[in-house]
């Protein structure tokens, strides 16, 4: 589990195929290239040969004067069009196949909000990253808290606007081990581009491991810097740095123990109990200057994350 | 320009001292009140070649700032600014209202023998809803910027952008009503106004463009207009429409904005295909190929491009029956513009053609609305939608159809009209290379990004994962070559207005109307109102035109 998303690329064009529906997305795909490659050199082919063959040598000379043929117009009218009802059915054949989740699909809600993902298991897990098992089916369910945004997985070759007030659906089997890149693909807002998790597909024993032990290897229990890290990277770092550089919120650079203004004028010492707050209750206490746009992670985060990110925050000190 | 033109053209009157429509009246009071099409047209060219200079100069930026992951030049709040306003400007205030207002303008009522548009004070009108809807624009630069995309997607843009949302939106709502008077303006005179003998049979393609153009400016801009409105309502007021948290549905935003702006999409293109219809013909000396087939299709274009705007929303959440409906509607409107593109080949086939620069502009059109038009069936086709919506193969295709289509045809259709509006000449040699570098550099920008839309680089980021780094760079090198190709047309054609060679009535050897007139013409267009009697494509031929 690298700590930078990644997606394989191991053809010119696409990422490498690692559902059951991108295959035959795969397929569509390839079909409407060799139809457009041979388009696109029957018609360059034509003006550049019409070009040489054809270029003015006299300003009076005499042209063509044949100015339609009904045969040839029906017949680059009529082949294009029975392509392009073959390329809708191949479309809509994929699309009822991406529609439909099968019945034994696992469920996994899924929340986006400005900029982070969040998964919730059937046993009531939530996670920043997706975990799944390979070769069985996965469904999300999945809304917002604010604005529109969109799930993103490339080698799925899914994608799915995630809407306030109401939920959609996606599904997928995945057909390999691998951790691949989930991206958010409908802009919404500063950190947009940071709103990026991984999809981490496992081997079914793996995945039972796994998660019977809430998504932490269980040979190797992390310490708590290290789950604060995680949770750090996952919903803090697209607004708050560790290098003291001011993003949406404030920097973490030396933050343990500093005193804060407040809005009110009042001030702050950032502690266990402020840290907290912060995290549940983010309105409560904003430092002066910084937006009123931190979302609460209550229900999100469970206690021993919470103590994970304070394990954190102390070891920023510099 | 246009003052500068006034002053040039004072001191150097032709001999005999020749009365044409620039030098007639002085001062900037008879250009500011003119109502000579002519004159408007000028003043809507130099206005939106300045927006273009501005949201290009934007794009240059974007794409430095993309050089690198992470911040070159650019915060991300910044970024997301300056692409909102590269997008904005570039539809709203350049590509809509450039072709019709610009160049149509000037050309229209010239070619049927007018002496100007139906209702030329409306004419003016236009022209100043124009610049009071860019100021609206322009101011939000000035201020607070603007964050949302050209889109102003809800809810962020009704409830957590923080920018001058409003103001920007209001400029585009007046900015609509700018584009419905010209497209009435046009649709009336092309019916009322034409000469005797100019019957619809006869009418220069790039009319035919210039009326389904209309149609659609007419038809589909009230819609654009009244969803902004309710946008303003609910962003001013909260009164709940598109806000779920106040009982709204986002989504049914983007129907009413994809309502519009897909047909905007053909108030953008058909422009530029009727010019190319005319740069080829009159270049290569031939009658145009299927003249029945290339003005219908452009009114066919016209009426199912209503009916397609669903195929912006396979991955939103509309109903899968609508999505289903959407993507064969979206394959129908496929059929006419692949027509046109094989007419526009078979034209060239036993022609005389020329490579003077409108005609480089015109095959590089082809070629590269071609890809532009291929690469739609990708996203038509829903399965693979779903793998390319909102990724760069999306910002390639789009680019490839309004750029490689509407501006290369827009660049072509100013060489090719530029002798009839000046007088002028330009240098040859310089117009045919900037016209190659602006097709290198176009296609290195852009075809990029096809593969980097395809391999999984959404659109709209300001950083990306590092392993799109090479080709986002490689972009980045075509952006610098295509602004180079640009401003070296520009500058030729501005450098030709003092130095360049007298142009005459008619240098192509046209055969439609404009071309029997002076050049720059006088203000009333004709002396005596003239009458047709062929078409504007009958070039002397090698046999019998009989069908």
């Amino acid at each position: 589990m690298s700590n930078a998303p990644h997606i394989d690329v191991d053809s010119f064009w696409l990422p490498h195929a690692s559902s059951t529906l991108a295959e035959g997305t795969d397929q569509a795909f390839y079909f409407i290239y060799y139809v457009c490659v041979g388009f696109f050199v029957l018609v360059v082919g034509a003006m550049v040969y019409f070009a040489m063959k054809y270029k003015r040598k006299s300003d009076d000379e005499r042209t063509n004067p044949i100015d339609h043929n009904f045969r040839l117009e029906v017949v680059w009218s009529a082949v294009p069009a029975a392509l392009l009802v073959y390329m809708f059915i191949i479309g809509i054949r994929g699309y009822a196949n991406a529609s439909v989740a099968p019945n034994d699909a696992m469920q996994v809600k899924v929340t986006g909000q400005m900029y982070n993902w969040s998964f919730e298991y059937p046993d009531g897990t939530v996670t920043q990253e997706l975990y799944v098992p390979m070769g069985k089916p996965v469904k999300l369910l999945m809304s917002s808290k604010d604005v529109i945004h969109s799930f993103f997985v490339p080698e799925f070759r899914v994608k799915q606007d995630v809407v306030p007030g109401m939920f959609s659906t996606l599904w997928f089997t995945a057909t390999r081990e691998m951790d691949t890149a989930v991206e958010c693909a409908e802009y919404c807002g500063d950190g947009h581009s940071k709103m990026l998790t991984e999809v981490h597909v496992f081997s079914p024993q793996k995945f039972d491991d796994f998660y019977a032990n809430g998504f932490e290897d269980p040979a190797h229990p992390n310490p708590p810097e290290v789950r604060g890290q995680k949770k750090y990277e996952a919903l803090c770092v697209s607004c708050h740095t560790t290098d003291g550089t001011r993003l949406v919120g404030p920097s973490f650079a030396n933050v343990w123990g500093r005193s804060e203004k407040l809005e009110d004028g009042s001030s702050v010492v950032v502690d266990e109990n402020y840290v907290r707050q912060s995290i549940l209750e983010p309105q409560a206490k904003i430092v002066a200057t910084y937006p009123h746009s931190m979302p609460s992670f209550a229900g999100q985060l469970k206690d021993k994350d919470i103590d994970g990110i304070i394990a954190f925050l102390k070891a920023q000190k510099k | 320009m246009s003052r500068a033109t006034t002053a040039d053209s004072a001191s150097e009157l032709p001999k005999g001292g020749e009365k044409n429509y620039i030098n007639a009246e002085a001062g900037i009071m008879s250009w500011l009140t003119t109502v000579d099409h002519k004159r408007i047209g000028l003043m809507y060219l130099v206005s939106t070649i300045t927006m273009f200079m501005i949201g290009g100069l934007l794009a240059l930026l974007l794409r430095l700032e993309l050089l690198h992951p992470g911040k070159d030049l650019l915060t991300a709040p910044q970024y997301n600014q300056v692409y909102t306003l590269h997008g904005a400007i570039m539809v709203f205030l350049f590509i809509i209202p450039g072709i019709p207002g610009g160049l149509f303008n000037f050309i229209l009522p010239i070619m049927i023998g007018a002496k100007d548009v139906a209702f030329p004070k409306l004419n003016l009108m236009s022209l100043y809803l124009y610049w009071i809807g860019a100021a609206f624009a322009v101011s939000a630069i000035l201020t607070t910027g603007l964050d949302t995309g050209w889109t102003f997607y809800v809810p962020y843009s009704t409830t957590v952008s923080q920018s001058s949302v409003i103001a920007v939106t209001f400029g585009a709502f007046i900015l609509g009503f700018s584009s419905i008077l010209t497209g009435l303006n046009f649709i009336v005179t092309i019916h009322k106004l034409r000469s005797p003998g100019l019957t619809w049979y006869r009418l220069p393609l790039v009319l035919w463009g210039a009326y389904a153009t209309s149609l659609v400016q007419i038809l589909a801009t009230p819609v654009l207009a009244i969803t902004l409105l309710l946008l303003i309502f609910e962003r001013a007021f909260h009164i709940g429409i598109f806000d779920p948290k106040l009982g709204g549905d986002p989504v049914l935003y983007q129907h009413f904005f994809w309502f519009y702006s897909h047909p905007a999409v053909y108030i953008m293109i058909l422009p530029g295909m009727g010019i190319v219809s005319e740069l080829i013909s009159v270049h290569a000396h031939r009658r145009i190929f299927g003249y029945k087939a290339i003005a219908f299709s452009s009114v066919a274009i016209a009426m199912v491009g209503f009916l397609v705007w669903g195929h912006h929303l396979f991955t939103s959440g509309q109903s899968r029956m609508a999505a289903t409906i959407f993507s064969f509607l979206t394959f129908a409107v496929a059929v006419p513009s692949g027509i046109k593109v094989f007419n526009w080949t078979a034209t060239l086939w036993g022609g005389s053609i020329s490579f003077r620069t409108p005609m480089l502009y015109a095959m590089a059109f082809l070629f590269l609305f071609t890809i532009g038009g291929l690469t739609g069936l990708f996203l038509g086709t829903i399965s693979v939608d779903l793998h390319m919506q909102d990724t760069y193969f999306v910002v390639a295709h789009f680019h490839y159809v309004m750029v490689g289509g509407t501006v290369i045809g827009f660049i072509g259709g100013m060489h090719h009209w530029w002798p009839k509006m000046t007088g002028r000449l330009y240098n040859e040699k310089v117009g045919a290379f900037a016209c190659l570098l602006v097709f290198i550099g176009f296609n290195v920008t852009f075809f990029t990004q096809f593969f980097l839309g395809s391999r999984g680089m959404p659109r709209r980021y300001y950083t990306y994962l590092d392993q799109f780094q090479p080709l986002h760079a490689f972009s980045t090198y075509g952006s610098w070559i295509l602004g180079a190709g640009l401003f070296l047309a520009l500058g030729n054609l501005l450098y030709s207005i003092k130095n360049g060679e007298k142009a005459g009535k008619n240098p192509w050897g046209g055969l439609s109307l404009e071309w029997k007139t002076a050049s720059p013409p006088p203000t009333e267009n004709f002396l005596r109102t003239p009458t047709v009697t062929h078409g504007p494509y009958d070039f002397p031929s090698t046999g019998s035109a009989k069908h």
